[in-house]
């Protein structure tokens, strides 16, 4: 519920990470050689897109976190081949920006208009945002109220009376935590632990005292700090293959993009959509 | 309205003419179970799911239709919220209303079993379990045709099942903000008999949201609910405004008169709009001051319109005659019933300090709660009375307003 995390829909949506990894993007591991890695490079490219449309918007960074957090959700169940992400990832911002109820003025074209600007050879128009409205809404169903972890985060710092230095790191942490699936698989404080916890470890700064009297499966804070660290081992491999690496155009250039110029609805490639969808998750 | 009992009366030709006329067209729907937490199976072709049978409201946001689930002849509303403007997509309203359903769970609350989207119209249906009454008619047929309030089990039972629901919104930072007889359900049949549903949340807020004005596309909701410091200008919506409309429900079921009755719609001059549903608390309660609400000088339309600069409006003409605030005032009110522990509760919950006004928690503790008659689930019979058709007439068929 609104103010309970415990009841919500979020927590009862949450899934390990194995299960994540068996849903998510099936057809574009089978039928567009994507692997794990490369799925995981493409949202990372689509979370940058999002921040950066957003921050042309001057959205909050709620908006943008929760804009995010939608897409991740999308694709844990659904693929690349049949929803184009230059698509889906704009519409969740557009989403997101009614969510919150931001004052933009027709959101729908500045989205598309931003896109355009941001991206000429974006191929889609603001009527294909409003239609994609409807069908990430389905997909999402109608689940909207998001948690972030940033509530949590300055609770905890005002509790362990952090210095300056980790406490900033703790904030980068908990922001790079979106370019993870942790928003999908853990509880928004036990990342904003995980930030803590990374933060005071690195600048060596005892919270052990802190942490065991907190009362929280330690268990799961490690497992979310690893999988924070993870992100940053990737970024480090990345950039030291980068040679070796196939590009990310060449990632994204495997995704049939659809024209709306030739289908009178972007999403309505696979006709069975909705079917298949109301029938296979609902 | 509420004339005569017709029940199951078919209105398919009602429905035809709207849909001819309004482009209402259930054919294309295409539905999205929504089960709870569990796994649901779905129905083969969604448009054959529910059969319109007919409209039985026409709100500010949205048609709200009768219909029957065709597998199981359950009725259930479907509430098909109005386009928006061209290129605005889905409206606000419809987001706030569903993502707020959405993970909302409570008796006393409206569920939403499904959702149909129309993609082309932009714009999307709930479909809600039916409820036969709503407050508004209920109120309507006493006044009218019985020409006596409900009973006390009846009001306090109503009135309980009221606070609690809200008392469950407050308590996870939801504000309803729309609180009145009309979005206030009542079923009829069945196990849920004479349980109160609370409906609309076109206007629900979780409160750190940021707040729109009252206004949106020039129509205005009803004031008549509406708490004084809202009117005053303030721009906080505080749990208390809830509190407020139920003390206005309250009375009205006590009376079967509303309250406050002001101006019912004025777009033209809102001023004088507001001005009138001012002067009306004035009337009935009392002008308040800065000694029993020290914060009402910090409000915005108060220290313009306090007396001296309210010049020229019939407030500042009538300022004189209106009696100082004083709890006594609202005894005088027509029809009000002489129970202490009833006028009790009513006059905290009509407290025109915010900050004094009853909390939905203390409200549902205070000792009205607690003596005979107990409250109950049905709020048409007490517990272990025999089960009877409810005491109103179903609901008739809307027509279609232009
Ligand atoms: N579940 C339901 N069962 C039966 N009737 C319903 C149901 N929901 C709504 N109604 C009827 O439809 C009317 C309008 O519904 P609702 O209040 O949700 O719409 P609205 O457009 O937000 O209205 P308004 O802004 O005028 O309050 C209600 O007053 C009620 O009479
Ligand atoms: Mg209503």
């Amino acid at each position: 519920m609104a103010a309970n995390f415990w009841v919500s829909s979020h927590q009862k949506q949450l899934k390990t990470k194995e299960e994540l990894e068996r849903t998510s993007n099936l057809r574009d591991k089978l039928e567009l050689q994507l692997t794990s890695e490369d799925i995981r490079r493409i949202k990372m490219h689509f979370v940058t897109e999002i921040q950066n449309l957003g921050k042309k918007l001057f959205l909050r960074q709620r908006v943008i976190a929760s804009a995010i957090v939608y897409m991740r959700r999308f694709y844990s169940k659904c693929s690349f081949k049949d929803h184009s992400p230059l698509l889906i990832a704009p519409t969740c911002l557009y989403i997101s920006s009614k969510v919150e109820e931001c004052s933009i003025q027709s959101p729908a074209y500045k989205i598309s208009g931003e896109m355009k600007k941001l991206d000429n050879t974006w191929p889609y128009t603001t009527n294909d945002v409003l239609m994609c409205e409807f069908y990430i809404l389905e997909c999402l169903q109608f689940f909207l109220i998001v948690y972030h972890p940033y509530r949590s985060l300055i609770d905890y710092l005002s509790d362990c009376k952090l210095s300056k230095g980790p406490m900033d790191m703790a904030w980068n942490l908990l922001n790079d935590s979106y370019c993870t699936e942790l928003s999908l698989t853990c509880s928004p404080y036990i990342i904003a632990l995980a930030a803590i916890y990374i933060a005071s470890t690195v600048c060596e700064v005892d919270l052990r005292g802190w942490f065991s009297e907190l009362n929280v499966e330690m268990r799961e804070v490690m497992a979310a700090s690893s999988e924070l660290l993870e992100y940053y081992e990737s970024i480090k491999r990345m950039e030291k293959e980068r040679a070796l690496m196939t590009p990310i155009s060449a990632l994204l250039a495997r995704i049939p993009a659809k024209s709306s110029q030739n289908t009178s609805h972007p999403m309505h490639n696979n006709t069975s959509y909705g079917q298949q969808r109301i029938s296979g998750r609902f | 309205m509420l004339a005569t009992a017709s029940p199951s009366e078919p209105c398919c030709a009602i429905f035809l003419f709207v849909l001819a006329t309004h482009k209402h067209d259930l054919a294309d729907l295409r539905f999205c179970n929504l089960p709870r937490h569990q796994e649901a199976k779905h129905s083969e072709g969604e448009n054959a799911k529910y059969e319109s049978m007919c409209l039985v409201g026409e709100g500010t946001y949205g048609f709200v239709f009768k219909a029957k689930e065709r597998a199981s002849q359950k009725k259930v509303a479907i509430k098909k919220f109005k386009a928006t403007k061209e290129g605005e997509g889905i409206s606000l309203t419809a987001y706030r209303e569903i993502m707020l359903l959405r993970e909302i769970d409570h008796e006393n609350i409206i569920k939403v079993r499904d959702v149909a989207i129309h993609p082309e119209e932009k714009t999307l249906s709930l479909i809600m379990d039916y409820a036969e009454y709503d407050l508004s008619e209920i109120i309507r047929y006493h006044h009218h045709t019985l020409q006596t309030p409900p009973t006390p089990y009846s009001i306090k039972s109503c009135l309980w099942q009221v606070l609690n629901a809200i008392h469950y919104l407050h308590s996870n930072w939801i504000c309803h903000r729309d609180l009145k007889p009309s979005n206030i359900l009542v079923m009829a049949e069945g196990p849920e008999q004479g349980l109160v549903k609370i409906a609309d949340f076109g206007l629900a807020r979780i409160f750190q949201s940021p707040l729109r004005p009252l206004c949106e596309n020039g129509v205005v909701v009803t004031i008549w609910y509406r708490a004084p410091e809202l009117l005053f200008g303030s721009k906080h919506y505080t749990r208390s405004v809830d509190v407020w409309a139920i003390g206005c429900i309250f009375a009205e079921l006590l009376t079967t008169n509303p309250l406050f009755p002001g101006k019912e719609k004025d777009t033209k001059n809102p001023n004088l709009f507001q001005d009138v549903q001012i002067e009306k608390l004035f009337q009935v309660l009392g002008k308040p001051n800065q000694h029993m609400w020290p914060d009402i000088n910090a409000l915005p339309d108060w220290k313009t319109k306090n007396p001296s600069k309210w010049k020229g409006t019939l407030i500042e003409k009538k300022w004189n005659q209106y009696p100082e605030a004083h709890p006594d005032n609202l005894r005088k009110v027509q029809n009000m019933p002489n129970d202490n522990h009833a006028f009790d509760l009513l006059s905290r919950m009509l407290e025109y300090d915010p900050t004094k006004r009853i909390n939905t928690a203390d409200a549902l503790d205070h000792p009205y709660f607690k003596e005979d008659p107990l409250p109950g689930a049905n709020m048409f019979r007490p517990a272990g009375s025999k089960y009877a058709p409810a005491p109103y007439p179903a609901r008739q068929p809307m027509k279609a307003q232009k």
